[in-house]
Order: structure tokens, then sequence, then C-alpha cells
């Protein structure tokens, strides 16, 4: 009786895999049941034996092992996996040789979900003991399914070298489970203008991640738990927290992500302009405060254009600031120089309309409320009225006025 | 009040300062500098997200930028955080 219970279980288990490598797309290590049932996992030609050094080891010194599980376990230690990162990044993860232990987590879980309410549906149906003990362990091999899922996509949680994901992104991107919320079909040729082709090509990769992931983060750099969004540029990874539900937020947090990576590409990041009588632009640098404004006023912008008005505005006097930037220098202008760095039209025309200088004190400031003060005065001193303005959603809602 | 007015109070002045400082305080800080500000800074905003609201709008923008600043002392690696 215990031995066909496990061979059930055995099936199920390669099903729910089953099912997730054909969500996924993506190679997903098969576990064999016995062994998951002493909760070690292991593959075909993988090693898995004590600790993550050793693992490591093995898997570096032995040419005909081809693949490696890691376990959440494995990867408490910080400094072994910046060992690990650098290693495997050196030795073994270039395209041709990918070492991919994932699976689709919404799909895989919801089947799971779908198979422990079938079996306890069919407990509640069973009176007899001897039925109801089989099913009880039919349950927790489903659990060990699940947590065998969990710890491999944690894989990716804690281990990202650069290579290995833009290896995967294409799989990801041509995954429709996983790209409806992603909003990058928003940012098309016309509004990316010359970044688009880099951006087509190599995409950010996208996870949504627990409060418990941000919460690691937020301890590294020293946040009260306020973190939602993060882009690491070495890896082009976006993490969005799944605390954020409501689903224009999200897609607002989602948008405002891809536009940081967008920028990036472009040379956004690192403000520029062309003066006259200079042969070489004048550096200016990244200028956070103007960064984060223009991504913000961009995201809300392009959410909102496709009907899904998100419920706040981050970095409310960064982004008014940045509004009325684009009054007075047209979307287009403004929304180049974000993606490009070539501020060169948006400085002219800012010192044209304000005075000359405006545009470099402007800056200078450390923070978007100080910028948002001496614009407001600018604009002032020369008459123009900004009431108007005001009464645009996003400045509304951002609430700096 | 509005946020420009906020620009006004003692709160604001005191805030602003402290962020000067530890900006200057990273920018030729060792590890252990790196960590007590961290650990300053944490706790400052941490405070001042729960009183006041407002004010913290105000000073986000820093908040993540010292936070961006020390991840990559620490680790070399450059992230943007929201």
């Amino acid at each position: 009786m215990v031995q066909k219970a496990l061979e059930k279980a055995e099936d199920e288990a390669q099903k729910v895999l089953t099912h997730a490598k054909e969500v996924s797309r993506i190679p997903v290590v098969q576990p064999v049941a016995k062994d998951m049932e002493r909760n070690v996992t292991i593959a075909e030609r993988s090693v898995n034996l004590g600790n993550l050094a050793r693992k490591m080891e093995l898997f570096l010194s032995n040419p005909s092992l081809t693949k490696i599980i890691f376990t959440e376990q494995d990867f408490n230690n910080e400094l072994d996996l910046r060992e690990v990162k650098m290693r495997a990044a050196e030795r073994r993860y270039g395209v041709d040789a990918p070492i991919l232990i994932i699976a689709n987590e919404k799909g895989a879980r919801k089947h799971v979900e779908e198979l422990e309410t079938k079996a306890e549906k069919r407990i509640a149906e069973k009176s007899e003991k001897e039925e109801k003990g089989f099913f009880e362990k039919i349950g927790s091999w489903f659990k060990k399914v699940d947590d065998f899922l969990a710890s491999s996509l944690n894989f990716l949680k804690y281990l990202d070298p650069t290579r290995y994901l833009n290896y995967i992104n294409p799989l990801y991107h041509s995954n429709d489970e996983m790209n409806k919320e992603i909003s990058t079909n928003w940012l098309t040729k016309d509004y990316l203008g010359e970044v688009s082709e880099r951006f087509a090509r190599t995409p950010p990769y996208l996870s949504v991640e627990d409060r418990s992931f941000f919460d690691k983060g937020d301890d590294s750099w020293g946040r009260d738990r306020n973190s939602v969004g993060l882009y690491f540029h070495d890896t082009n990874h976006i993490f969005i927290s799944e605390e954020v539900r409501i689903e224009n937020d999200r897609r607002k947090t989602i948008t405002h992500e891809q536009l940081h990576y967008a920028s990036f590409l472009g040379g956004g990041h690192s403000i520029r302009f062309l003066e006259e009588g200079r042969d070489s632009p004048r550096e200016f640098g990244d200028v956070k405060w103007l960064h984060e404004g223009l991504t913000e006023l961009h995201a809300q912008q392009l959410v909102r254009a496709h009907g899904y008005p998100p419920g706040y505005v981050s970095y409310p006097a960064e982004t008014t600031t940045g509004f009325y930037m684009q009054q007075l220098v047209g979307e287009e202008a403004l929304r180049k120089a974000y993606l490009t760095g070539d501020f060169t039209e948006v400085r002219d025309i800012i010192n044209k309309k304000l005075g000359e200088g405006t545009f470099e004190a402007l800056l200078k400031m450390d923070k978007g409320v100080e910028a948002l003060k001496f614009l407001v005065e600018k604009l002032k001193a020369i008459g123009i009225d900004t009431s108007e303005w005001n009464k645009n959603v996003i400045v509304s809602r951002a609430g700096a006025i | 009040m509005s946020l420009i007015e906020l620009m006004k109070t003692k709160e604001y002045k005191d805030a602003d300062k402290k962020v000067k400082d530890w900006k200057e305080r990273l920018s030729k800080a060792n590890n252990s500098e790196v960590m007590k500000v961290k650990d300053e800074k944490l706790a400052f905003f941490s405070e001042m997200r729960k009183s006041n609201q407002d004010l913290y709008s105000i000073f986000e923008i820093n908040d993540k930028e010292l936070s961006e600043l020390i991840y990559e002392k620490l680790t070399g690696k450059k992230v943007i955080i929201d």
C-alpha cells in the first residue's frame, strides 16, 4: 500500500514538474521521489554533496557534470555567495553552457494548490483511517514538491550573474504567462527613439519578490522597510515587491523601473549639454532628484495614457518640477533628454525663457523641493501663471504645491 | 503646509544639515564608517517617516541616494532603490 502511494506521489510530482517545464519553457531539474523523501533534491549528473563550497568544488573540477542544484540554505553566507557568483560567472555560466534550475512559480504553485485541494477533498470523502493516512502522506509530498520549486526559484534570488540572466531573458520574454504584467510593449520604438533597439535586444529581467527579499536589501543599505522597486545595473534585473498589490500601482512601479533601464541604456543617467563656443559637452553627471522626477513623470504619463491611473505619485516635489520643465520645453524634447542625457535643447529653452544660467542653477540643487522652489520663483518673476499646470492630475496628486 | 513651506522649518534645516554631513562622511569613508552612517541614517529617517511623512517625502530622495551610495561602497555594485 505504502509502496503504491509512493509511486503515485512520484507520478504526481512528475506531473507538477512537467507542467512547470511547459509553462516556463526552461529546463527544470527533475527530482527523484526517494531522494525528496530524505529532503534532498538531486538530478541526473548533478551533485548535491554537503555544503556549498564542496558542491562548487566538485562541479567546477568535473567537466562531465552539467547540472548543480543550489538551495536557499546554500546562500546564507554572503561570502560564499560572492565566491559562487564570481566563479560561476567565470567558469560555467556562459551562454553555451547554461545551468538552469527554475520553474514558473505562479503556474507551478497554482498546479500544486489544485492537486492539494483535490487531495484534501478526497481525504474528506474517505473516512477510513488508513486511507486518511495515505492522503496525508500525499499532501506532504506535494509540500515537498512545492518546497523544491521554491528552493529552485531561490537560485535566481541569490545567484544572478549577468550573462546567465541575459541568456534566460529571451526565454522569459517569450513567455506570455510572465509577460502579462510587463509593460514592455508600452515602451515602443516611437517612445524610446534610438534606445529602442538596444532595449528590445536586452530587455530587463523582471521578478516579483516577497517582503523578506526586500528586507534583506533594506537591511544592507539602511532603509526602513520601504523599498518596493529595485534596478540592478550589473545584472539588468528589476525587482518589484509583491506588496504592491493594486494592479495600476504595480504597472506604474514596473514602468518606472523599466524607464530607469531605458534611460541607463541611452546614457540618460549622466546629464550633459553643449554650450556655445565649446567643442565638447559640459558634463553634470547623475543628478538624482532630476532623474527620479523625470522617471516618475514619464511612468505616470505612460500608465495613465494606457488607462491605469496609479493611486499615488512617488517623489512628489521632483515629479512636479519635472512636469513644470516639460511644460516649458515640450514633451518630446524632455523625453529625448531624459533617455539620452543630452540636455542641450532643454537647457537652451529653459535659459531662454527663464534667464541665462537657470538650468545650470537647477542642476546644482540637492533635492527636488529646492529645485521646485527655485523654479516657482523664476516663473513668478517673469509672469508665468502655473495655476493651469497645477490642475494636472499628476501635479495635484503629488501635492507638492 | 506645502512642501515648499516646509523648507522654512527648523526640522527641515536640521535634516538637511545631517544629509550633507552624511554625504561628506561617505565620500571618504572606510567600511566601518559606512556602517555607522548607515545605522545613523536608518534611525533618523525611520523616525522622520513615522512622525512627519510630508517632511520625509522631501528627504526620500536623499534617503535613497545615501542608500545607493552605501550599497555601492559596500559591494562595488550599483543599484537604483525606489
